[in-house]
C-alpha cells in the first residue's frame, strides 16, 4: 500500500459529506486507511485551494455524460465521455491534465447515478448504438489503482444493449477485467507510441510491449481491443519507430478482434506550451514544427502530419484490409487523402 | 530568460539592431528553440549561419531592415516546411502574373485548401480586366500544389 501512495503521491484524503457512506468510499477508506482524512460538506473546487497529493473523492452533480470535445473544423468521431473524475498520475508530457497543475486528484464515487444516467442518456435512442468512454479526464485503468471503479462498470454497462463502452489506458494493468461479464460490449483500448516516445514523454506510463501484450490477454478474455496512435509525435526515426509499432501490434494481437485504430498528431493549446517548457525542459515535444490550427491549437504543419497518417495507414493496411482506421481531430478531406476513414455505425 | 539566448541578443544589439520587449521575446523563443531542436548552443545559432553573419556585417543594411532580415531567417530555420510552402505559394502566385489589383490569401497555415480572392475595380472595363486575370486561377490547385513542392522532404 505504502507502494502504491508514492506512485499516486497522495497524502489526504478529502470526502465531501454526501459520498461518505457510500460502498466505493469505503474501500477508499480502507486501502488509505492510514491517512489524514477530512469530510467536506460540499467541493467546491473553484473556491476552495485544494492541493495536489489530496484525493477528493466526490459527488458527480450535473450530467455525467458528454460529447467528446469535437470542433466544427475538425471532425469528430461521435464519441460521449464518462466523466470519472479528473487527474492521472502517469504524468505525460502534453497531457492537457497540466493546465491543471495545482489541482488535486479528484474522482467521482456515486457510480450508481453515473451508471443510471448512462443507461438514461442510451434509451433516449434505442437504435442508435452509442460509443462511450471513460478515458478522457483520468487514465480508465489509472483510476482502478485507487479503486476499482471497472469491476462495477464493466457488468453494469455492458447490460445497456446499444452501448459500446470503451476502457482507454497506457497501463498494462488488466487482471482484474479479465474474468469480468463484458458481454462483447466493452473494447478496451490502449493508446500506443514506439517506446522511445515513452521513455521520452510518457515515462511513467507501461511500456509499449506491455501495453500489446495487455491487449493480447484481453482479447484472449473475449474483449475487443481498440487502439490510439495517438498523439503521433514527430522525431528523427519516426517514420520506422510507428511503422515497427504497428508490425508489433500486428504480431500480437488478432486483427479480427480490434475494433478499431485512431490516429491523431500532437496537438495543445497554445498555454500548454510554456508550462511543458517549464515542468519538462528536456522534452522536445513543443520543438516540433507547430503552428496554430483552426481551432488554434498547436498542431503540426499539415503536411507533416498527411505524411505520418499516411506511412501509418499504409503500414496497417499492408498487415489488415479490415479495421477501420480514422483520424481523430482532422477534417475529411485529410483523412480520404490518407485513406482513412469516417468511424461509422456499421463499424462497431 | 537564459544566460547563452542572452549574450547572444546583447551581440545582436551591439550591430546596430535595436531590440523592444516583443522582438527581445521572439528572437529568444527562435533562437532557444533551434539550439534546443538541434543540439547546438545559442551562440552557434547565428553564429554558424553565413548568411546571418554577413548580414549583421553589412554597413549598408540599417538596424530596422538587420532585424527584419536575422528574423526571417531565423523563422525560416525554425519553421523550414512551413516556410518552404509559403515561398511556394508565392512562386506560384508570381508566375500567375494576375492583375495587381487582385490579392490572393491562403487560410493561415494553409491548413485547408481554400484560398480567399480580394480584388477591387474603378470601372466596368476594369472589372472585366479583373475577372479575365482571375480566370488564370482555375487551372491550377494553388494550396494542394504549393504544399507539394518538396514533399519528399517531411
Ligand atoms: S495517461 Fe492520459 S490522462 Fe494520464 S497523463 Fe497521460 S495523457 Fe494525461
Amino acid at each position: 500500500m505504502t507502494l502504491l501512495k508514492k506512485r499516486l503521491k497522495i497524502d489526504k484524503i478529502v470526502i465531501e459529506n454526501s459520498v461518505a457512506n457510500l460502498p466505493l468510499t469505503a474501500k477508499i477508506l480502507k486501502t488509505f486507511e492510514d491517512l489524514p482524512i477530512e469530510f467536506v460538506e460540499a467541493i467546491t473546487l473553484s473556491k476552495i485551494g485544494y492541493r495536489p497529493g489530496e484525493l477528493i473523492v466526490a459527488q458527480r452533480r450535473g450530467k455525467s455524460i458528454k460529447n467528446c470535445p469535437g470542433t466544427p473544423v475538425y471532425q469528430c468521431c461521435d464519441y460521449y465521455v464518462l466523466n470519472l473524475g479528473i487527474g492521472c498520475f502517469f504524468n505525460c508530457h502534453y497531457c492537457f491534465l497540466h493546465h491543471y497543475m495545482n489541482s488535486p486528484l479528484m474522482i467521482f464515487v456515486n457510480l450508481s447515478e453515473l451508471i443510471a444516467d448512462v443507461r438514461e442518456f442510451c434509451s433516449r435512442r434505442p437504435k442508435r448504438i452509442f460509443r462511450v468512454g471513460s478515458g478522457e479526464f483520468v487514465d480508465s485503468l489509472g483510476l482502478d489503482e485507487i479503486v476499482d471503479f471497472n469491476s462495477i462498470l464493466v457488468p453494469e454497462l455492458s447490460r445497456i444493449p446499444n452501448l459500446l463502452f470503451e476502457i482507454k489506458t497506457k497501463s498494462k494493468r488488466v487482471d482484474h477485467l479479465l474474468k469480468l461479464d463484458h458481454r462483447g460490449r466493452v473494447v478496451i483500448s490502449w493508446s500506443l507510441n514506439p517506446q522511445e516516445i515513452i521513455d521520452e514523454d510518457e515515462p511513467e506510463t507501461d511500456s509499449l510491449i506491455d501495453r500489446i501484450k495487455a491487449a493480447a490477454r484481453c482479447q484472449e478474455a473475449g474483449y475487443r481491443v481498440g487502439l490510439h496512435f495517438d498523439p503521433m509525435i514527430y522525431y528523427s526515426g519516426w517514420e520506422a519507430g510507428y511503422s515497427e509499432v504497428v508490425d508489433m501490434v500486428f504480431s500480437n494481437l488478432r486483427a479480427d478482434r480490434i475494433s478499431w485504430i485512431s490516429l491523431g498528431a500532437l496537438r495543445f493549446n497554445a498555454a500548454l506550451k510554456p508550462i511543458i517548457k517549464k515542468k519538462f525542459p528536456g522534452s522536445k515535444l513543443i520543438l516540433g514544427e507547430l503552428i496554430p490550427g483552426l481551432d488554434k491549437k498547436l498542431r503540426y504543419f499539415l503536411p507533416i502530419r498527411r505524411r505520418m497518417f499516411a506511412v501509418a495507414v499504409k503500414r496497417i493496411r499492408f498487415h489488415t484490409k479490415d479495421v477501420p482506421v480514422y483520424l481523430c481531430m482532422e477534417d475529411a478531406a485529410l483523412a480520404a487523402d490518407v485513406g482513412a476513414s469516417r468511424l461509422s455505425q456499421g463499424d462497431y | 530568460m537564459d544566460d547563452q539566448v542572452l549574450s547572444v541578443l546583447s551581440e545582436l544589439e551591439k550591430s546596430g539592431i535595436k531590440l523592444n520587449k516583443n522582438h527581445r521575446r521572439d528572437l529568444h523563443e527562435l533562437i532557444s528553440e533551434i539550439s534546443g531542436r538541434d543540439g547546438i548552443d545559442a551562440a552557434s545559432v547565428l553564429n554558424d549561419d553565413k548568411e546571418i553573419r554577413e548580414l549583421l556585417q553589412n554597413s549598408a543594411l540599417n538596424g530596422p531592415k538587420k532585424l527584419e532580415r536575422v528574423k526571417d531567417i531565423l523563422v525560416g530555420r525554425r519553421y523550414p516546411t512551413y516556410t518552404r510552402a509559403r515561398a511556394a505559394f508565392s512562386r506560384k502566385i508570381n508566375n500567375l502574373k494576375l492583375d495587381s489589383r487582385i490579392k490572393i490569401t491562403p487560410t493561415p497555415f494553409f491548413e485547408d485548401n481554400k484560398i480567399t480572392v480580394e480584388f477591387s475595380y474603378e470601372s466596368p472595363d476594369g472589372l472585366r480586366e479583373v475577372l479575365k486575370s482571375l480566370e488564370k486561377l482555375d487551372k491550377i490547385d494553388l494550396v494542394k500544389e504549393a504544399l507539394e513542392d518538396r514533399q519528399d522532404s517531411y
